[in-house]
This record gives C-alpha cells, structure tokens and sequence, in this order.
C-alpha cells in the first residue's frame, strides 16, 4: 500500500498533463505567395556539384522564382566545400570568388542561402540552411522596408564580348549609412554529373552560377549617405573570356547588380539581373 | 541581461556565505579547471584547410573554470566558459565569446530540496529529459529555472522543475515544465528481490516567435504537406528496475504524444509535380528501452534492446545541421560498443531519433585470475528490422599477470551505412571491415611500464584500409611519453596514402595534468553516448591542462 499511493497518483497525474495540448486553440497558418512588393531578393545559394542533398536546394529555389519571378534575383555560389566536379570531364564550376563570399558571409553546410545577407536572428548565421525554411525568409524580406530601389541597364557587344552594366540606385526614404554596389555575373544552362540522396544525376542543369565578380565582396562604396529621391548610379565593364568547355556561353550569362550598406552590416536594399543577350 | 543577472545573483550568494564564513565554521571550497589550446598548422593534403583557424587566426582556445562552494546546507557554484576562435561549436568554423556559463544555488530544508540556477538532471534513463554536459562537443543543455524535490519518506521523492534551455551565452525561448516520482520497494531487508519503479513528465512550451516561424514555414508548404503549428508538446515516461538476485531488469517506456519533427527523408511536394527531400511534419514518438543484465560466477551477460520512433525532442524546430546536437531534451541511450582504440572506433553508429530498431549482447566471462573473454553483438536496423543499418561483432581476450604485465588481443567486424550515418549518397556501399587489434601492457618496475597497441582495418570503401600503432612510455607518478601513427594502406577513391603522426607528452603534479600533443589525425566522427558529430582533419598543437582543487 506504501508502495502503490505515490505512483498511482503520478500516473494519474501525468496522464492527464499529457492531454493539455489537446486544450489549446489551433494557430492560423497565414496565406503564401500572395505578397506584392517592389523589393527584388538577393539569395544566394551554397552548393556545389558534389553536394548530395544541394538538388533540394536548387528546386526549392526554382519553387521561389516561379512564385516571385519578380522579387527574387539567385547567385549560385560554388566555394570550396564539396563543388568537386563528379565526372572529371565536366567544367569545374569553383570560383575564388565563391569562396571569397563564403569567407565573408561565414563557414557553413551546403545546401544553405543567404537572403539579402539579413541575419535574421542573433547568435546565429546569416546563411539559412533547410530548403523547406526558405520560403519564408523570402517573404520576411519582401514584407521589410523597401529603402531603395535599382535600376540595371545592359549594353552587350558580341563580337568583342564585352559588356557594360549601369547601376542606379534610387533612395525610397533617407539612408544614413554608406551604400555599396555590388556586380557579378553569373551563368546557367551548365550541365554536369551531380550527386544526390540517390546517387549521380548525369546532364543535371546548374543555373544561376556564380561565374565573375566585379566588385570585391564588400561592394564599392557610391555614397556616405543618401537623401530620399537621390539617385547614384555607377557602370561595370567586363570582356567575357572565349567560350571554353560549353563556359562563358554568352546567351547564358546574366549580369546581376545589388546594392548594400556594406562591410559591416552586409545587408543588401535591392537587387537587380539583366540578361547579357534578350 | 541574463549575464548580468547572474552576476549580481552569484556575487550577492558569494558574499553572503563568505561573510558567514568569516565568522562561523567551515567552508568547503572546491572545483576544477580545464584549458585546451590548439595551435593550427595547414595541411591542405589531409583536409586541414580553409577554415579560419587553418587560415588566418592559427591559434584557439577553451578554457572553463568551476568554483564550487558548501556551507551551513548551502551549495553554490558558479562557472566561467571562454572560447577564443574555438573549433568546438562548429568544427568549420569560429567562435569567440565568453561569460558565466554556470551558476547554481541548493538548499535542502527538512524534507524539500530547492534548486535555482543551471541546472543538470534526467528523468529515467534520460528519453524524456536530460540535462547534461559533453565538452568535447560542447553540448551544454544546462536547464536556467529552478527545482524543487521532496522526499516523501526512505523510498520515495517526487522533483519538479521549470525553466528554459540553455543556447551558449542565451536560453532558447521554449519554457521547460518537468515533474518525476521515483521510488523502491522491497518486501523485507532480507528480500531475493526488490523495484524501484518511477514515472516522468516533461512539457515543453513554444514561444510567440517559435510558434510564427513555424506557421510562416507551414504556409510556404503546399496544401497536401502542410502542418498545423502548436505551442504545447508533451512526453512521458514510465521506467522500473526489478533486481531478482543476480538480475537486474530496467525497462522504459516513452511517448510524445502528436508532437511537431522535421523528418529530413520525408518527400515534400513542389509546384509543378516536383519534389524535394525534408519537411516538419506532426507525427506520435515512442522509444521503448530495455536492458537485462546478469552477473555472478565469473559470467557477466547484458542484452540490451530498443526501439525508436518519431522522437526527436528539442528546445527550438530549428536545428543548425553544422550544430545538430545542440537544443536536445531527449537523450536517447546508443546501442552500440563504445570502442576506445583508434581504428575500431572509427565508425560509430549515432542514435537515430525517427527511425531504429536495436539490440545489443554483451558476455563476459573471467577463466581464473588471469584470462578474461568479452564477446559484444550490436545489430541496428529500421523499424520493420529490415534494412540494416549497423552491426558490429566484437571478441576480445585478455591475459593479465599481476604487476608484470597484460596483453590483450580481439578482432572487430563493422558494417555500416555510410548514406546514413556519415551522408553519403545512398548508391555508396556498406562499408564491411575486418578489424585485428592487439594491445601489450608491460611493467618494467613499479615506476615504468610500456603499452603498445597496434590495429589494421580492413576496408575496401570509404576511406579503405588502414594501420595504427602506438608505443607509451608511463614513467609514474609525473610522466607519460606518447608516439603513435596512422598509415593509409589503401584507398579505394583517389589513391593518396598518407602517414598521420602523433608524438605527445603528460605531466601529472598533484592534481594537476598537463598535456602537449603533434597531432595529424583524419576527418573522423566524435560521438559521446551516441551523440555524434563530423569532425574535420586536424594538423597542428594541442595542449591541454586539467586541475582540481
């Protein structure tokens, strides 16, 4: 009898705490995709040929793009970290410029993307990993202060291969801090071997891959400030290499500008991409 | 604001029992320190390379600090935790930062036992709740509330407790509700047989943002794979040990009841009839634990068995892959031989918390006073005990001359899957090794002795096959001399066989160890209790020092 009292009377007890979740009012799961907005999104998206769960990045992100064409401009970054081509015939897509922004937006997994740079909670980093997440950083930043919009204007010469792209910076309301203009190309349309869950996808399509950086990471300074209806516009030039292992396909390669409030606080206002060749 | 709280509450609770102890009785003061310093050398052929440590900073460091104090019934702690450019946290990356990482306050009056501060406890074998420790991974689930246990009478105690997980130098948002009665029972003092039956609950409390995060998740899903969010998650317990002579029964029972996972092999639709790997889904857990052990007559058997479903168990839904281990209330007990040689602890399967189905045997019989046999048998599976995912057959022998010398001699065999347990793609195949090791322990004279180990791994995938040797030279009671090696035989991928030295040095004074190591080791898994991590190649110095006081 001793015995028996404590523990049937924890028993009870605990079965009937187990049952008040059942108690709870159920939470509303607010609707998705139908967000207006004139920001564009910078995500940018580790992941590398050699990268066996990187596939479920690349579609999540297609799913973005398909839900915010508009809103979302992707730079495929393939640092390091597991872009070993799988087939060593095929180009290897590494870039010291990928790595450079790994260095400086933090080490992490891959697949992992970083929106507008935005370190969206303390403590820890500004790459998300979780495809399934993604989503929902896109539209955090598309419901965030638009501060600044920006204009991209391409002239692309095919027979000298060169290029030439004009960034215009637009301030929506007063900026207090240094902006920084950014420019990369990138290229898609490249097809290689990529590892996955279920082993090698031979001809996968990388899109969206980081190619060339014109500016160093932390952008170039084009003002301490800015007034709310100042525009600051800055060019780029660039002569695309020759053509190299189905690489540098012009028709393929995108010039993509962003502008942030730098080094320090990374955090990117707008973004923009223009197609070498319409 | 956590920080400085502690400070003022750990500075008053110091002044307060010093200044007693100024004029009254005794104080019992007591604690430890712990230091590990690495120094980073490159070595871009081993995979030592491209992290800050490798490029640019070459110097780390961890350093804790504990002081413990006892008074009049008081017991107080408090501990200092620093990390300079540390590889702990993430083993790519760095982290720097410092603080209060413990502080506690006890005090038992009459029957009621009061608790404020870090706190560290389990309920059970620890699958509902446990709080703990591990700094070699730098899990630290410390829970800051409070406790209170009351003894009931001789056999039985009920504890409560609440308060929010500790996340490093901050607390996750989720609030933590636990309670627990444990108690025995025994016919009469001279009884064959006796039980200590208890029963647990934990409840776990999602914050406001917790909550929007995962309703803002949910929204991104399509219809078909949508979740509803919740802010409540329950688990409970119920465990018992039977002693009957010479066995001792444990037995436990967990459930979580409708509780939100993310299920990273879940399928996940896309638009356009895509789809993706990996979603959160709302689904029942339920571990089940058992363990039957039996000694007496030289013969000591331990069958062991689990199985494991849905239960994985954090403080926040968020869970950084590169930091997997950290945010975890449940421990799950691991169903394998915890190795100690280099090569035969290479592959360790880490606890699953979704999916596994368990067992483990474990004899061990003593011959005289000299042999001893050990044979261990682990086997782990999926829940329909279908696809295998680890198993693992151990026999060892072990001949001991007292004050002369021990030798010790077993073989291991290993297969792993590899997809699972290191993510490898699911076309990798199961790696199958065959694992000889030997082991001589040798007195010279009651100050010197010599130990040396030797293993081969046999492996035809993965990182193939591979040879270890060790001599340690122990000159008692100050020195300890360490030289070993590691040679990759073959390799299977890309053909690099590559010597992985080691050359270390102790010091032992009084309490005191201080320790300096070359180390070149392989990319490797570190596991402790079946919590695993993927730890990068290291090249460089590694110095150590531990204290008691």
């Amino acid at each position: 009898m001793k015995m028996k009292n404590p523990l049937l009377i924890a028993v009870t007890v605990i079965l009937f705490f187990a049952s008040c979740s059942e108690w709870e009012q159920p939470v509303p799961i607010p609707d998705s995709g139908n967000i207006k907005s004139e920001r564009v999104i910078l995500i940018e998206e580790f992941t590398g040929a050699s990268c066996t769960n990187c596939p479920a990045g690349s579609a999540e992100l297609k799913a973005i793009l398909d839900k915010y064409p508009d809103n979302v401009v992707v730079v495929g970054l393939h640092s390091k970290f597991l872009s070993a081509p799988v087939d060593p015939a095929d180009p290897n897509l590494y870039t010291d410029d990928a790595e450079n922004i790994e260095i400086f937006l933090g080490r992490g997994a891959k697949p992992e993307a970083a929106f507008n740079r935005n370190l969206f909670t303390p403590n820890r980093n500004i790459r998300i990993s979780r495809p399934d997440t993604w989503n929902n950083f896109v539209e955090k930043e598309l419901l965030a202060t638009h501060q600044a919009d920006l204009r991209i204007a391409m002239d692309y010469d095919s027979l000298s291969r060169k290029m030439n792209m004009t960034l215009t910076a637009i301030a929506r309301q007063d900026i207090d801090e240094p902006v920084h203009a950014h420019a990369v190309v990138t290229e898609s349309d490249i097809s290689i071997t990529q590892l996955s869950l279920t082993g090698k996808i031979p001809n996968y399509i990388q899109e969206h891959v980081l190619r060339k950086a014109l500016t160093p990471v932390g952008g170039i300074k084009i003002a301490d400030s800015m007034k709310k209806g100042e525009s600051i516009s800055k060019s780029f030039e660039f002569t695309l290499p020759a053509q190299d292992n189905n690489l540098w396909v012009a028709e393929n390669c995108a010039a993509v500008g962003f502008i942030s409030l730098g080094e320090s606080k990374k955090y990117v206002l707008q973004a923009a991409e223009a197609k070498l060749i319409k | 604001m956590i920080n400085q709280l502690s400070k003022a509450i750990i500075f008053s609770c110091l002044s307060l029992i010093l200044t007693r102890a100024a004029s009254q009785e005794s104080l019992l003061v007591f604690g430890g320190f712990q230091a590990n310093a690495n120094v980073f050398l490159r070595d871009s052929q081993i995979g030592a390379a491209n992290i800050p440590q490798y490029d640019y900073q070459l110097f780390g460091a961890e350093t804790w600090f504990d002081l413990n104090a006892s008074y009049a019934g008081f017991n107080a702690g408090v501990r200092f935790d620093l990390f300079n450019n540390s590889n702990l946290l993430y083993p790519q990356g760095s982290y720097t930062a410092q603080g209060i990482g413990r502080w506690f306050i006890n005090k038992e009056i009459n029957r009621l036992d009061m608790t404020v501060g870090y706190l560290y406890d389990q309920i059970g074998s620890g699958i509902i709740y446990r709080a703990w420790e591990e700094r070699s991974q730098l899990i630290d689930n410390a829970l800051l509330g409070a406790s209170v246990k009351y003894t009931i009478n001789d056999n039985w105690s009920a504890k409560a407790f609440t308060g929010k997980q500790r996340n490093l130098f901050s607390v996750y948002n989720s609030v933590i509700k636990g309670a627990m009665i444990n108690g025995f029972y025994a016919p009469s003092d001279s009884s064959k047989w006796s039980i200590a039956p208890g029963a647990g609950f934990i409840n776990r409390t999602f914050s406001d943002e917790q909550v929007q995060d995962q309703a803002n998740i949910s929204s991104g899903y399509l219809l078909v794979d949508q979740f509803n969010p919740s802010y409540n998650t329950n688990a409970f317990t119920f465990y018992n040990t039977l002693n009957y002579g010479p066995i001792s029964w444990y037995a436990e029972a967990a459930f979580k009841p409708s509780s939100l996972i993310y299920n990273p092999l879940a399928i996940r639709s896309l638009p356009k009839g895509e789809t993706s790997l990996g979603k959160y889904e709302r689904t029942n857990g339920s571990v089940f634990y058992t363990s039957i052990g039996y000694a007496a007559h030289n013969l000591g058997i331990t069958l062991e068995g689990k199985r494991t479903d849905g239960f994985d168990f954090r403080a926040d839904h968020r869970i950084d892959p590169l930091a997997a281990n950290r945010g975890l209330i449940a421990y799950i007990p691991p169903m394998a031989r915890i190795n100690t040689y280099r090569l035969t602890s290479y592959y360790f399967p880490a606890t699953q918390f979704l999916n596994e189905m368990a067992y483990q045997i474990d004899f061990k019989y003593s011959l005289g006073s000299h042999w001893n046999f050990s044979l261990n048998i682990s086997d782990i599976r999926d829940l329909n005990f279908d696809e295998q995912f680890y198993k693992e057959i151990n026999g060892e022998i072990v001949y001991k001359q007292e004050d002369a010398y021990q030798m010790s001699v077993g073989l291991q065999r290993q297969e792993v899957n590899v997809s699972l347990y290191f993510g490898k793609p699911a076309t990798e195949p199961k790696v199958k090794t065959w694992t000889p090791y030997a082991e001589f322990l040798y007195y010279f004279n009651e100050k010197t002795s010599l130990r040396i180990e030797t293993q081969y791994m046999h492996n035809k995938h993965d990182i193939g096959s591979w040879v270890y040797g060790l001599a340690e030279l122990g000159i008692s009671p100050h020195w300890l001399f360490e030289l070993s090696g590691m040679y990759n035989t073959y390799h299977p991928k890309d053909g690099k066989k590559l010597f992985y030295p080691t050359a270390g040095m102790v010091f032992n004074y009084g309490n005191n160890r201080i320790g300096l190591r070359y180390v070149k080791q392989i990319q490797g898994i570190v596991c402790s209790g079946g919590i695993c991590r993927l730890e990068p190649a290291f090249s460089g110095l590694r110095a150590s020092i531990t204290s008691n006081f």
